[in-house]
């Protein structure tokens, strides 16, 4: 696997688009918008944002589980 | 020529004479701790780095009291926040015009005006330690920079599951212990500095104070460095306590060795780094630093992280210790609210200890008994020290049981839990009233 499919796979696209979409509801929405409903969204961005960071680990540990298979399989 | 003249040659003893009895049992019970914590250093009870130059400084600052000239006085007297009574403000006033004022020529915390501080920076030799790098964070940021370069986070990614449960459990302490400091009395900014000290994290409880409670960084700095000294030596009992043999020694299956790409790691702390900053800007420089050392670890830079990991990471370690142990001279370490505190922090730390223990044994359930619970330690983030401590322990049980791997992902892990909830507490204490 190339550097560049390791990283741009769907996992790390993913996880850094819901990281950055989390961080913009937190700071961009949440700010305009009043009451209880406010702390909501900043929490749900907040939450959204590190779910992201968690998708990217998720995604490196995917590929650590695929890796021996294709090295096995490229060996054959 | 009178006998008191003769005294003034020793002004240490004169000044110590002089004082009220509360000041002259503090110094001379200060000047003992400190003694105490350069042998406990030494011995290896304590960590050393810190212990020695910490111990050393709090002995002499007690020790080398004098009796400041009239000018040096006047601009801590005048340079520092205005005393609540009037009346003492006035009669330390009085006391600095005469002569009479006792200082040392360490460094002067409490001056705020910029002309007086100007001045105690050309007199007090550690001031520009003090107000250079230490009441802006810097130290704390250097030594994050430092952990940052040590921490290897493929082992996060490697196991992001387990890793991060275990560093949630693990915070127990620094959650619960914030209601529980409320009730005792304490402001919600003193609450989750004291709280902080769960977290295990001695850079992220000196910026945490310095943001928040100010007034109170000293002590709550100085109990969460000996607690975090007394991690190495205490937590193996609390393993011992909660773990039997039987699960200690608990060998997990064998892994496939596959290695996380330095490329990856980047890129993951690149991404991480940006997201938490502008999720949390106030803890923005102690994320920065981290990452920064990752980062530089994983490019590679072969001459900055010699620079990190060497003169900047123990060269701040050394001032921090010293700064610190010269920050408790008896008349500014003297608060009501110290006993609270010590009482706090090692409620704060146990609790966090167990969160982990408690996390440990529900991976061990959760996973088909495969995981050893011993793991969840580890995600108490005193970087190595818990990781260590926890394979010494069963090590000790089965010497051929290996849990280092998934231990030092649960501590690293545990570290950027404690950044993250270190920003949550900055950014939001602020805002309770």
């Amino acid at each position: 696997m190339s550097r560049f499919a390791r990283l741009a796979n769907r996992y790390w696209i993913g996880g850094t688009l819901a990281a950055f979409g989390g961080v913009a509801l937190a700071r961009l929405v949440a700010p305009s918008l009043e009451g209880k409903i406010r702390v909501y969204v900043t929490l749900a961005g907040q939450l959204l944002a590190l779910a992201g960071l968690l998708v990217i680990c998720i995604g490196v540990r995917q590929r650590l589980r695929a890796t021996p298979e294709e090295d096995s399989a490229r060996e054959s | 020529m009178q006998f008191s003249d003769f005294l003034d040659l020793f002004q240490g003893i004169t000044t110590l004479i002089a004082s009220q009895p509360h000041i002259i049992a503090a110094r001379l019970g200060l000047m003992l701790l400190g003694m105490v914590l350069v042998y406990l250093g030494k011995k290896g009870v304590l960590e050393p780095l810190l212990m020695i130059p910490m111990g050393l400084g709090m002995a002499a600052v007690n020790a080398g009291v004098l009796f400041l000239d009239p000018t040096t006085a006047g601009h801590i007297v005048n340079g520092s926040a205005a005393l609540a009574d009037p009346a003492l403000q006035q009669k330390a006033v009085e006391m600095a015009a005469a002569g009479k004022a006792h200082g040392t020529l360490f460094m002067s915390p409490l001056v705020e005006k910029t002309d007086s501080l100007m001045y105690i920076l050309q007199v007090d030799f550690l001031q520009p330690i003090y107000t250079f790098m230490f009441s802006n964070g810097l130290i704390a940021c250097l030594m994050f920079m430092g952990i940052g370069v040590l921490l290897d986070v493929g082992f996060v990614l490697a196991r992001p599951f387990l890793s991060m449960f275990l560093a949630l459990c693990a915070e127990l302490g620094t959650v619960v212990t914030f209601p529980i400091a409320v009730a005792m009395g304490l402001t919600y900014k003193e609450a989750a500095s004291i709280a902080m000290v769960g977290g295990a994290d001695g850079p992220m409880v000196l910026f945490t104070s310095l943001t928040l409670a100010k007034h109170m960084f000293v002590p709550i700095t100085v109990v969460a460095y000996l607690y975090l000294g007394l991690t190495y030596g205490g937590y193996p009992y609390l393993i011992r306590a909660l773990i039997p043999a039987k699960l200690r020694g608990l060998k997990m299956p064998p892994k496939k060795t596959v290695k996380v790409t330095a490329d990856e790691k980047l890129a993951f702390a690149v991404v991480g780094c940006i997201v938490l900053c502008l999720l949390f800007p106030s803890a923005a420089p102690l994320f920065l630093c981290l990452f920064l050392g990752v980062a530089v670890r994983e490019a590679g830079l072969k001459y900055f992280i010699a620079v990190i990991d060497g003169p900047i990471l123990y060269g701040a370690t050394m001032f921090l210790g010293l700064t610190l142990g010269v920050l408790c001279e008896a008349s500014t370490i003297l608060d009501p609210k110290v006993l609270l505190l010590l009482v706090l922090g090692i409620v704060s730390l146990l609790l966090s200890g167990v969160g982990g223990i408690i996390g440990g044994y529900l991976a061990y359930y959760f996973s088909g008994r495969k995981i050893n619970p011993v793991i969840g330690i580890a995600a108490v983030s005193c970087v190595p020290s818990t990781a260590k401590v926890a394979q010494k322990e069963v090590s000790n049980v089965r010497p051929d049981a290996i849990i280092l791997p998934e231990a030092l992902g649960a501590n690293i892990c545990g570290v950027i839990t404690t950044a993250i909830l270190t920003g949550i507490y900055v950014t939001l204490i602020p805002l309770m009233k």
